[in-house]
């Protein structure tokens, strides 16, 4: 007599929660592996003199200051322009 | 009351205008892709173009023939949408179905970072990490060989690989909220009926939230189809036809390695390469439209 309170084992389902434990695992490990390696890298290279650009060859006349400058002007005018016309744009939708 | 009415027309036109900027936008970029992407065809000869299977635009007797280039792509994309949606569709079960809300609550998010990690960054892991275990199982597999071009590891499996972890968030987060979205009645009375609980997942969850996984998935090809910086760092750059150690070139990587210094018919031809892509591109993008009308249609 098999009671409703016991609960069959089916071994496809174990076999699918292996599967999805797996994969789940893979995605997780993936991201973590990708962070702790770039920190691991990077980090150590990573100093005063780096951000200030004092190691730089090219120190007066492309140094890196003027790179990350650029980069934000970049970044900001780009986000004037595209925020004002999608934002609009979404508006008049 | 005059002064009103005069800054709510102002502020229409403005909107208006700025809604044409984006149409034109559109317009403009298709205008110029088949102006200049067509003229090559027509100089060529579009069989020899599409189905030539050698590229020496260099050469005193050019051959443009794109054929490898595009099987590449569609190479590429299918296998690694091949690996990567089985991995991403598991993780989006498992986040919503068999996790608990605590650990979801951690793991989600970080799914989300993985989407936030440019494409850069996946190249020179890819370079960094893939490419020497590629080397290494090259030397293996081909020990003996001597018809086998030796790449230094940087082949197609790479590009493949990457493309894989590129296309898994996306896949992940469009999954997520599709099965979110299926109603808790569902799963009750599939359980209720005596199924087990990877019954209900697999034969009521996930048939029910099809439509927004098409979605991600459609997202996801169109994401590896048009990944260039990622892949150029780690598939060589040889046009070769698409084994998974040979090294290959994808039609993206086609334009960044050659558009710098491409002259006359050369240059016109990558446009055509251009063209091409950006047919492909259109055809995912209208499948999506259609996916989502569908997805609209069957939710009513």
């Amino acid at each position: 007599m098999t009671s409703i309170k016991g609960k069959r084992h089916r071994i496809s389902d174990n076999i699918t929660y292996f599967f999805i434990y797996l994969c789940a695992a893979i995605s997780v490990l993936l991201l973590l592996g990708i962070i702790v390696y770039v920190f691991v890298r990077g980090i150590g290279q990573i100093n005063w003199e780096f951000l200030t650009c004092e190691t730089l060859f090219l120190k007066d006349a492309w140094n890196c200051r003027k790179i990350f400058s650029i980069h934000w002007y970049i970044i900001v005018i780009t986000m004037i322009i595209a925020t004002r016309s999608g934002l609009s744009s979404s508006i008049f939708k | 009351m005059r002064k009103k009415s005069m800054v709510e027309n102002t502020a229409k036109i403005i909107f208006l205008i700025c809604a044409i900027v984006a149409i034109f936008a559109v317009i403009s970029i298709t205008l110029y892709m088949f102006l200049k992407g067509t003229p090559a065809f027509a100089k060529v000869g579009v069989i020899d173009l599409l189905f030539g299977t050698e590229w020496a635009p260099t050469a005193a007797d050019p051959k443009y023939g794109i054929l490898y280039i595009i099987l590449t792509s569609i190479i590429g994309t299918a296998v690694s949408i091949l690996i990567g949606v089985p991995i991403a569709l598991l993780t989006a079960v498992f986040l919503t179905e068999v996790s608990n809300k605590k650990l979801s609550a951690i793991v989600q998010p970080a799914v989300e970072l993985l989407a936030a990690i440019p494409s850069v960054i996946y190249g020179l892991l890819g370079l960094m990490i893939l490419n020497p275990i590629m080397y290494k199982m090259e030397k293996y597999f081909f020990e003996g060989s001597t018809t086998h071009q030796f790449t230094g590891g940087s082949n197609l499996l790479a590009a493949i690989i990457v493309l894989a972890i590129m296309i898994l968030p996306t896949v992940i987060n469009m999954s997520v909220s599709a099965i979110k979205a299926v109603p808790q009645q569902m799963r009750s009375a599939s359980l209720a009926l005596g199924a087990t609980k990877i019954q209900t997942i697999f034969k009521v969850t996930i048939p029910a939230a099809k439509s927004g996984i098409m979605t991600g998935i459609v997202l996801g090809i169109g994401r590896a189809l048009g990944e260039a910086m990622a892949i150029n760092m780690v598939a060589g750059g040889t046009v070769s036809f698409p084994l998974p150690f040979n090294s290959v070139r994808f039609l993206t990587t086609q334009l960044v390695s050659e558009m710098g210094y491409a002259s006359g018919l050369h240059r016109q031809v990558l446009f055509s390469v251009g063209l091409v892509l950006f047919v492909f591109i259109m055809i995912i993008n209208f499948s999506l439209m259609k996916l989502k009308k569908k997805g609209a249609v069957e939710n009513d």
